[in-house]
């Protein structure tokens, strides 16, 4: 029999899916990383995000420039309830993903869909200096239970150049693309989110950004009983990563891991090198990991943008376990359409899967 | 006769100041901002009128016209041009100074600006007696341009400028 508290819980979740699905309708920020948007001269995601790697949710101004990555927009469409209330100094955000692919091989086909994130969270912008952010939702785990967590909260100090950031959120490696199923992002990609202390350092020339990471922990609601698919003590370690400003739209840059797996047993170094060239219809952007026992891992794109909020890619994925092993990389075709502020749609296919995306953003 | 052999011999001595072909070129300018990236903005024509260039020295006015300004987005183009005040104030106008022309030089004028007249002082780099860089930086606050803040980003004060002109 299912004891009060369970019920209230339950009750409490159901709440939340209904509050968060209503809010989506009303609020609007956008949560992706868009690296793309360096062509644009904004060399680090700090301009835009609360996060300093990019991604989640967008400051004051990210929203006020989300009109400008849309094909048909209005003057503040993009900002919190479509500029028509003002709520600062705390901003709602929020994503909500849904999922549909299909993966066939010569063995094996492989389809499903998923409400894959439905995420609310909230800022506050104490001062110019002093922001806290926290996100909770449901995040879709493809064939397990979705689980209820609160992935990331962080208060952010800055001054000037200088930024500390405390909390939980994903410790900063390379280019931030949205897609975590991508080989360079499979250590460092949404659900890997620990607990750290990070430094950075952002000028006019290049960028510093220092992550000790402390673990990732169980995140999930008190009373969600699903299966946890997080493991306690992996995520300990450091990132390090460094860009250099070469000119408007061109970036060069270096990271360093070093973080516990497996259950703590293992510990990973990993380098990786990145560069980024984009033009406000252009942009063209490289990664290479080099992880333990040689596997490499690897990431290009060339995409064109030629109506605004429309853009064709074309990526490479790979990873080589090996030396000797084939490299076997994953051709990718994509279309992303941001129609309106707070909508996105994505279709990306290769020989083996296809892959949809329908994305409402706070 | 003799009157034409008159005027020929005044021709000689008489020589009127040089006054150059139309120089014309591009300026830029580049500002911080509190948030991590700069905002530069390129693309402005320039016109130069009244150039004397006399006893090695070059001097005469130069005119930007601030509508043409580009930052490679609409929204902040048109809070630049909202900043500024284009529509009242269109271009901007540096009075130069006689200043040698070879070589790199420190060069001083008044600049017109946002419908202020305040000294300006920079650096000019010469490739050649006809090509110049100038660079200086213009502080937004002397000239009642109120820096902008939107959404908690503000540009710094000082802005820096660079004009690339040919033809002088």
């Amino acid at each position: 029999m299912k004891s009060p508290v369970f019920k209230s819980v339950v009750s409490l979740q159901s709440a939340f899916r209904l509050l968060s699905s209503f809010a989506l309708l009303l609020t609007s920020t956008w949560a992706g990383a868009f690296p793309e948007m360096i062509g644009r001269g904004y060399d680090s995601c700090r301009a835009c995000h609360y996060n300093t790697g990019g991604g989640g949710p967008t400051t004051a101004y990210g929203k006020g420039i989300a009109e400008e990555i849309s094909t048909w927009s209005r003057e503040r469409e993009g900002e919190a309830f479509y500029g028509l209330v003002d709520v600062s100094p705390l901003g709602l955000h929020g994503d909500m993903r849904y999922l549909a692919y299909r993966y066939e091989d010569d063995t094996v086909v492989v389809q499903s869909r998923f409400p894959m994130q439905r995420e609310l969270s909230l800022s506050l912008d104490a001062s110019k200096n002093i922001s806290l952010l926290m996100s909770c939702g449901h995040y879709g785990y493809g064939n397990q239970a979705e689980q209820l967590e609160c992935r990331s909260y962080a208060a952010s100090l800055s001054a000037g150049p200088l930024r500390f950031r405390g909390g939980r959120f994903l410790p900063v490696f390379g280019i931030n693309i949205p897609d975590h199923t991508k080989a360079i992002k499979e250590l460092f990609g949404q659900g890997k989110e620990s607990l750290n202390a990070e430094f950075s350092v952002v000028s006019r020339f290049f960028e510093v950004i220092y992550t000790r990471a402390y673990g990732r922990s169980d995140t999930r609601i008190k009373g969600d009983n699903s299966p946890s698919v997080l493991t306690r003590s992996d995520g300990d370690g450091f990132t390090l990563k460094t860009s250099l400003f070469l000119a408007r739209g061109l970036q060069v840059g270096y990271s360093f891991a070093e973080i516990t797996e497996d259950g703590g047993s293992t510990i990973d170094r990993i380098s990786g090198y990145h560069a980024f060239f984009g033009t406000p219809k252009l942009a063209v952007m490289a990664e290479y990991q080099q992880h333990p026992l040689n596997e490499v891992r690897g990431y290009g794109m060339i995409g064109l943008q030629p109506l605004r909020g429309l853009w064709f890619k074309g990526e490479i994925d790979y990873r080589r376990a090996l030396p000797d092993a084939p490299t076997d990389p994953e051709i990718f075709g994509t279309v992303q359409w941001m129609p309106r502020p707070h909508l996105e749609f994505l279709v990306s296919g290769s020989e083996k899967r296809v892959i949809f995306i329908s994305h409402y953003y706070l | 006769m003799r009157l034409f052999f008159l005027f020929l011999l005044l021709g000689f001595f008489l020589k009127p100041d040089p006054v150059l072909a139309k120089p014309v070129g591009k300026a830029s300018f580049l500002a911080s901002t509190n948030a991590g990236f700069d905002v530069k903005g390129e693309g402005a024509t320039v016109e130069g009128t009244e150039i004397v260039k006399k006893d090695g020295k070059v001097s005469g006015n130069f005119t930007v016209v601030l509508k043409d300004l580009k930052t490679g987005m609409d929204l902040r183009d048109s809070h630049m041009r909202d900043t500024l005040e284009t529509e009242k104030f269109p271009k901007a106008v540096f009075k130069l100074t006689p200043t040698p022309w070879q070589g790199k030089q420190a060069i001083g004028g008044i600049l017109e600006l946002h419908g202020e007249q305040k000294p300006f002082y920079g650096s000019a780099s010469f490739s050649s007696p006809t090509n110049v860089v100038v660079k200086g930086k213009v502080k937004l606050e002397d000239f009642g341009i109120k820096a902008p803040n939107y959404k908690l980003v503000r540009l710094e004060d000082i802005v820096e400028v660079t004009i690339e002109i040919s033809g002088l």
